[in-house]
């Protein structure tokens, strides 16, 4: 007996037609292999429709808060492990560089070492006259300013410039340290 | 299209709480959809758990366009069928898997062995289909979707999703053939080895 489209109307999801109903009805009276079967799926499917839906076991929310809780923390400790390690690599990178840099200023002490010190001494005696000239500098003014001001004037400038240090170092201990909390 | 619905505009702005109360209002949904695709209640809280944690994470895109509760299960349907599929590479036997601790909902010990045997008759239906088909079917049979709401859940056509669960029907038969009727007759044989 052909079974075809017979059995494909059984297990179809959309809506037969009243045509295709009273032809699968026709069917079903004479062929007992097809009623079988109806009867097979009809069973299977009462069992789908009626199984009763699970639930979680309670406090379900709050199992999840905990778990989102946690996860946050993890994700925190994968940011802060992946700055470190971006620092770490930029702390690499930069001592590549500064490293590299100073071969640059090395390697011509390689080639011509005598230069390099020639260089170093030459240096050393222009920095050594310069502080020789500065130093001359300096007395030849502190020289001026003690002739041109009074002795009272420069007596109370030195005064209040003390004042002034002393009210400094007050005003930060009081800034800075931290407020009694009082009971 | 959940409109002009407040927790679920809340939890749009990232409000934690809010977001905690749709998790109060979906479980149920969602862990059954878990549970019959796993077949495992342990793996089915965990699934349902990662769900909404993966929902609250990306709830930026979320398509308002779209039912909240069909995004959830779409996620939790691509979660399971993963699963499923990582499992298979395992080869875990889905009859070792515990289901004693199924929040029965029927008290007393004939209702309980009466839920526990429905259960594993459930189970024994669902573990012969493909994941894909499998979440089509608990989709259809358990949520009460329409075909275009799978097919938007699943990412398929609304013709994929009509066959698939043609095709699942026809195993589901074969399966509970075997089940209730150990000796058909000679007929019977003979035209269910041909059609299923």
């Amino acid at each position: 007996m052909n079974h075809e489209p017979y059995e494909s109307w059984l297990f179809t999801v959309e809506s037969l037609t009243a045509d295709q109903s009273q032809a699968l009805k026709g069917h079903l009276e004479t062929c007992e292999a097809c009623q079988k079967l109806e009867a097979i799926w009809n069973e299977a499917e009462t069992l789908l429709r009626n199984a009763s839906p699970a639930y979680p076991t309670p406090g379900f929310t709050a199992r999840w808060l905990i778990r989102l809780a946690s996860r946050r923390s993890i994700e925190q400790q994968k940011k802060m492990r992946r700055l470190t390690w971006w620092f770490f690599a930029f702390a690499a990178t930069s001592a590549m560089v500064f490293f590299l840099l100073s071969m640059m200023q090395v390697i011509p002490i390689f080639n011509s070492p005598v230069d390099f010190f020639i260089g170093g001494i030459y240096l050393l005696s222009s920095t050594v006259s310069m502080t020789n000239a500065l130093q001359e500098l300096v007395a030849t003014l502190t020289r001026v300013i003690i002739q041109a001001i009074p002795p009272y004037w420069l007596a109370g400038l030195f005064s209040m410039a003390g004042l002034l240090c002393l009210l400094w170092i007050v005003l930060l201990r009081k800034l800075l340290l931290p407020r009694r909390i009082l009971s | 299209m959940d409109y002009q619905d407040p927790p679920l505009e809340k939890a749009l702005q990232g409000d934690e709480e809010a977001f905690a109360s749709l998790v109060d209002r979906y479980q149920g949904p969602v862990y059954n959809l878990c549970y019959r695709m796993l077949g495992d209640s342990n793996e089915a809280e965990e699934a349902a758990q990662e769900t909404f944690l993966r929902a609250y994470l990306g709830i930026k895109r979320y398509d308002r366009a779209k039912s909240f509760s069909t995004w959830l299960l779409s996620i939790a349907a691509h979660y399971c069928i993963d699963r499923l599929r990582r499992r298979k590479m395992t080869l875990v036997p889905f009859d070792t898997l515990s289901y004693e601790e199924i929040a029965d909902p029927l008290p007393g010990p004939e209702s309980l062995l009466n839920f526990h045997e429905q259960q594993q008759q459930v189970r024994a239906l669902l573990d012969v289909l493909n994941p894909t088909d499998r979440a089509i079917v608990v989709m259809y049979y358990w949520q009460d979707m329409s075909n275009n709401e799978i097919a938007q859940a699943l990412n398929l056509t609304v013709s994929a999703v009509k066959s698939r669960l043609h095709r699942a029907r026809i195993e589901m038969a074969r399966v509970w053939r075997k089940d209730s009727n150990p000796n058909p007759t000679q007929e019977v044989i003979r035209y269910e080895s041909r059609t299923l």
